[in-house]
């Protein structure tokens, strides 16, 4: 059945045999050791479908009344250029800025429930990577760190009174409020 | 799998995942003979709380030391002898009377190493890196902390490269003790914000 | 929760009334990610807390070291394609 169902998100997705090999690899070693060979190609197909679109992994694990693994993402990222270190803060202490909004499918170090909030530097750090691009391939951009302080009444319906949380972010992640 | 220890018990299947990594990466030569001892021995007995409770009560009786201290607490750090991974990039943040900062590492478990050593359970677990940065006067009040309404509490998010250490405030009643009597007064705890000496 | 007494726990030093392992593959899993840091990635902890963040993410419940184990069988996938020692 697993593998009927390989074939027919084949069709769908148009995906090569190699597309096919490399999701089963990107099985997670703790479960790809420990689970059948049907486990796997049922995998594989699942994974491909979910990153085809053609499925929610919630779907599937709402279908199969739990977890349902999936593979890991690919390794192998495109090349990309992402552009010159910064080496110059666009931002001081003082200066109001409000955290991005968007939500990137892979590696970030911005917390979530910062997002889209506005805030005020409080420090201006060192330059460092950023693990969003370093999480991705071998390209890499340096940009300088903050310290971004946000009051708790803003971050939350039911923040508390005189609580402030300071948060460490990316140049990026910022923009001006 | 080597035996450190005695193991009365079959292994758990974590155990096994973890015996499988140490066979693969052995095998791979990136673990040379004694390390896993060596970093065994160093985590738990070297590096720890007593290395930030020196750098807290040389605070306390020099206020030069102390203002270098939050100017730039890495270096400060540093002429204590302490430094290293996880601890490159360290602020000390400072306890007053109207002011209590608290260290939380919400995404994971950033922690500044060479002065605290490893992180306690409780820091690493869900419910603190959630709370505290949504409810910190209430979590603190059950942890043993409770704060005036009229504190303020600062909490620092460890998400990028900077670790933090809390300087308490200073015991009243303890002029007169050695820098030693006064380190032996700090907590790990106090040095994180959870607590208050 | 704490872990029964073993004589290994006996003379481990406390400091601050808290062992930083509740059991031997607590220390084990944890030397083994400082190993691949430092002899695979020359010391850059980034990608290993790349994939804690994410192994805590993926399974919040999780027991903490649980999920640091998962993060370095991720991270281990990975080394094939790196240069090895």
């Amino acid at each position: 059945m697993a593998r009927a169902l390989l074939v027919v998100v084949a069709g769908a997705v148009k995906a090569s045999g190699g597309e096919f090999r490399h999701s089963i690899e990107r099985m997670e070693p703790g479960h790809y050791l420990t689970s059948s060979y049907y486990e796997h190609w049922l995998t594989a197909a699942a994974t491909l479908a979910v990153e085809h679109g053609l499925v929610t992994h919630s779907e599937l694990e709402a279908r199969a009344g739990g977890w349902f693994p999936l593979s890991g993402p690919v390794l192998a990222p495109p090349v990309v250029d992402v552009g010159p270190d910064v080496d110059t803060p666009r931002f001081d202490v003082g200066d109001r800025v409000r955290v991005r909004e968007w939500h990137p499918p892979g590696h970030t170090r911005c917390p979530g429930y910062i997002r889209g909030k506005n805030g005020t530097v409080v420090r201006v750090d060192g330059i460092h990577s950023v693990p969003d691009i370093e999480a991705h391939g071998t390209a890499r951009r340096r940009e300088p760190t903050y310290s971004v302080r946000f009051d708790a009444a803003d971050l939350w319906r039911d923040g508390q009174r005189g609580v402030w949380v300071h948060v460490d972010l990316w140049d990026s992640y910022l923009e001006r409020s | 799998m080597s035996v450190r220890g005695y193991h009365p018990a079959p292994a758990s299947p974590v155990e096994q995942r973890v015996a499988a990594l140490e066979a693969l990466l052995t095998e791979r030569g990136l673990v040379p003979a004694g390390f896993i001892e060596e970093i065994t021995r160093r985590y738990e007995s070297e590096i720890g709380p007593m290395n930030g409770t020196k750098v807290v009560a040389r605070a306390w009786v020099d206020p030069q030391y102390k203002q270098r201290l939050l100017a730039d607490g890495t270096a400060a750090i540093a002429e204590l002898g302490f430094g290293g991974p996880e601890g490159d990039h360290m602020v000390v943040v400072e306890n007053t009377p109207g002011i209590h900062n608290v260290i939380v590492c919400t995404l994971c478990s950033c922690y500044p190493w060479p002065v605290l050593g490893l992180p306690p359970a409780w820091y690493k677990d869900p419910p603190y890196r959630a709370r505290l940065v949504r409810e910190p006067r209430t979590l603190l009040a059950e942890m043993g902390c409770p704060l005036p309404d009229d504190v303020e509490i600062r909490v620092w998010d460890s998400s990028a490269e900077v670790r933090y250490l809390v300087l308490p405030e200073r015991p009243p009643g303890t002029e007169g003790m050695t820098e030693a009597e006064l380190a032996d007064l700090v907590t790990r705890d106090s040095m994180i914000g959870a607590a208050r000496l | 929760m704490s872990a029964p007494l073993s004589l290994s726990d006996l003379d481990l030093p406390r400091r601050n009334g808290e062992l930083a392992f509740d059991a031997p593959w607590q220390s084990t899993v944890f030397a083994l990610a400082a190993a691949v840091i430092e002899h695979a990635f020359g010391g850059d902890r980034e990608p290993f807390r790349q994939q804690l963040i994410a192994a805590i993410a993926a399974q919040p419940g999780r027991p903490y070291w649980e999920s640091w184990t998962a993060a370095l069988e991720a991270l281990a996938q990975t080394l094939p394609d790196r240069p090895m020692p």
